[in-house]
């Protein structure tokens, strides 16, 4: 156990002495700042012109039809679920393929820590400067709670679909790290698999049966829309449980097998 | 403490290793010599369980390296060829991790690391980044790595490459001042570097054990450097050949 912590300890601390986190952390806010402010603006120019609407004719119970939580906080959400696919993949690039660069691979594989410990450590680390991004999630929920009225129940499902996503991406991010020594390749390797995963679903309309389902089954923004709308749904859940299962199944895998493939 | 037999590697076509045999007695401090390219890393390696072997067998601290390789690692102390050292740490940070991934408790850290600062002679970058020092001192952290933990076994690759000849005359000091308690096996290419820090070297050339031979200290330089040129003679003027 104080092996896991002492390599949480160490990849916490390489990610905040390096400038690349910060660097993520602060672009991260201000697109999301960005996404916020767009889509309160909107909000406030269609409750204006409905107001306007609503007085002509008369029908105070128009307004009662538009929604901050339809309007803004679940497209927030979504967008946010966007950017994971960009910025995630620049903070778990280095995981395991600057340990394979730098050498330090040969100091975890000669300790006497097995390689299931060695993922334990390296992605609980990770989570911790990834997770760092719901929280900059959270922030601009915060400011809606502060000074709007929006329903609080699809609020915190939206913030758990972050966090599971997140979970989820970075499993798959540390995985991809695990199979290359160079960074950029981990990073370009992740991203696309995440965009994948992304856009996947795009031709399931016009597909059909079994091709549709499984389509739709392997989409991100497909398990992400119920918890953005305030749906907590065990497929949903597990979607993403199984994903950080098989990311962190492949880290370990090809961790313990490094020393019967001939580098 | 280090029993070898009949060690086989193969990297694609080409044997690294075929059929290294040597043993190495508690308390001892050998040399593992041999031209570049001659299977040393690769044989450190396997002995340090990061790479497996294609044949033999090899025991370390009286466990086998494949079919019990966490009992060797927790006997082990080992410098890789390039030292495993994280960049962006501090000296006293990054010795402070490898103690506890080497299952040294939590309040014996901080004198295991007080000690091996002070033993390789970093007293007075201990609180610097690693990514900061110079090769010299990086190696000397990387030495410091694999002795905090006081492992009966320890394995360096190269120990002194890089180092000035000050730092080298200090490092051959630590080296010596291990024997008895520790069984020490280090590669190098330096000879009288292994004349003077030795009491056996055994010379590989080509995958194989060209000599195992008993070095006198005093006097021995000379007479290794002869033996260590006919032994790996073949090779040299093939290569040129070739």
């Amino acid at each position: 156990m104080s092996r896991i912590f002492a390599l949480v300890g160490r990849e916490i601390r390489s990610q905040i002495y390096a400038p690349v986190a910060w660097v993520v952390w602060t672009l991260f806010l201000l697109l999301a700042g960005w996404f916020f402010f767009s889509l309160t603006y909107q909000f406030m120019v269609v409750v204006d012109n409905a107001a306007a609407y609503a007085e002509m004719m008369q029908n105070r119970e128009m307004l009662e039809h538009l929604n901050l939580n339809e309007l803004v906080v679940s497209g927030l959400f979504g967008n946010l679920l966007l950017l994971f696919v960009f910025f995630v993949p620049v903070l778990t690039m280095r995981a395991f393929a600057e340990e394979r660069k730098q050498g330090t691979d040969e100091l975890l594989l000669t300790a006497p820590i097995g390689a299931g410990e060695v993922v334990a450590g390296k992605y609980l680390g990770l989570l911790a400067v990834t997770g760092a991004l719901v929280l900059g999630a959270a922030f601009y929920v915060g400011v809606l709670l502060r000074f709007g009225d929006p329903e609080k129940g699809p609020i915190v499902t939206g913030l758990l679909g972050l966090a599971l996503a997140v979970a989820a991406l970075t499993a798959l991010g540390f995985a991809v790290s695990c199979l290359t020594k160079s960074q950029v390749v981990a990073a370009v390797g992740s991203f696309v698999l995440f965009l994948l995963l992304f856009v996947v679903d795009w031709p399931a309309e016009s597909a059909e049966g079994v091709v549709r389902t499984a389509l739709k089954a392997l989409s991100l923004p497909g398990h992400f829309q119920g918890f953005a709308k305030g749906a907590v749904s065990s497929v949903d859940v597990a979607y993403f449980v199984s994903l950080a299962a098989l990311g962190l199944f492949v880290a370990r895998t090809t961790i313990a097998s490094q020393r019967w493939r001939t580098p | 403490m280090i029993d070898v037999l009949a060690l086989e590697k193969r990297y694609g076509d080409r044997a690294a290793l075929d059929g290294v045999t040597f043993r190495v007695e508690r308390g001892e401090i050998v040399g593992f010599l041999g031209p570049n390219g001659a299977g040393k890393t690769t044989t450190l390696r396997i002995l340090s369980t990061y790479l497996s072997a294609d044949g033999g067998r090899a025991r370390v601290a009286d466990h086998d390296v494949t079919t019990a390789p966490m009992e060797v690692r927790r006997k082990l102390g080992y410098l890789p060829e390039h030292p495993p050292v994280d960049l962006d740490q501090t000296v006293r940070e990054y010795l402070g991790f490898c103690a506890a991934l080497r299952n040294v408790p939590r309040r014996a850290r901080r004198t295991a690391v007080d000690g091996v600062v002070d033993r390789c002679g970093l007293g007075s970058v201990a609180g610097r980044l690693i990514g900061n020092l110079s090769k010299g001192f990086r190696q000397r952290v990387g030495l410091a790595q694999a002795l905090v933990h006081a492992p009966d076994v320890v394995i360096l690759d190269e120990p002194t490459v890089g180092l000035d000849p000050h730092q080298i005359r200090e490092i051959r000091e630590l080296i010596r001042s291990l024997a008895g308690d520790h069984t020490v096996l280090l590669s190098s290419h330096i000879l009288p570097e292994v004349a003077m820090t030795c009491s056996r070297v055994v010379v590989v050339h080509r995958g194989r054990v060209a000599a195992d031979l008993a070095v006198d200290a005093g006097a021995a330089g000379g007479g290794l450097e002869e033996t260590f040129l006919r032994v790996t003679a073949a090779d040299a003027s093939e290569e040129t050949s070739a």
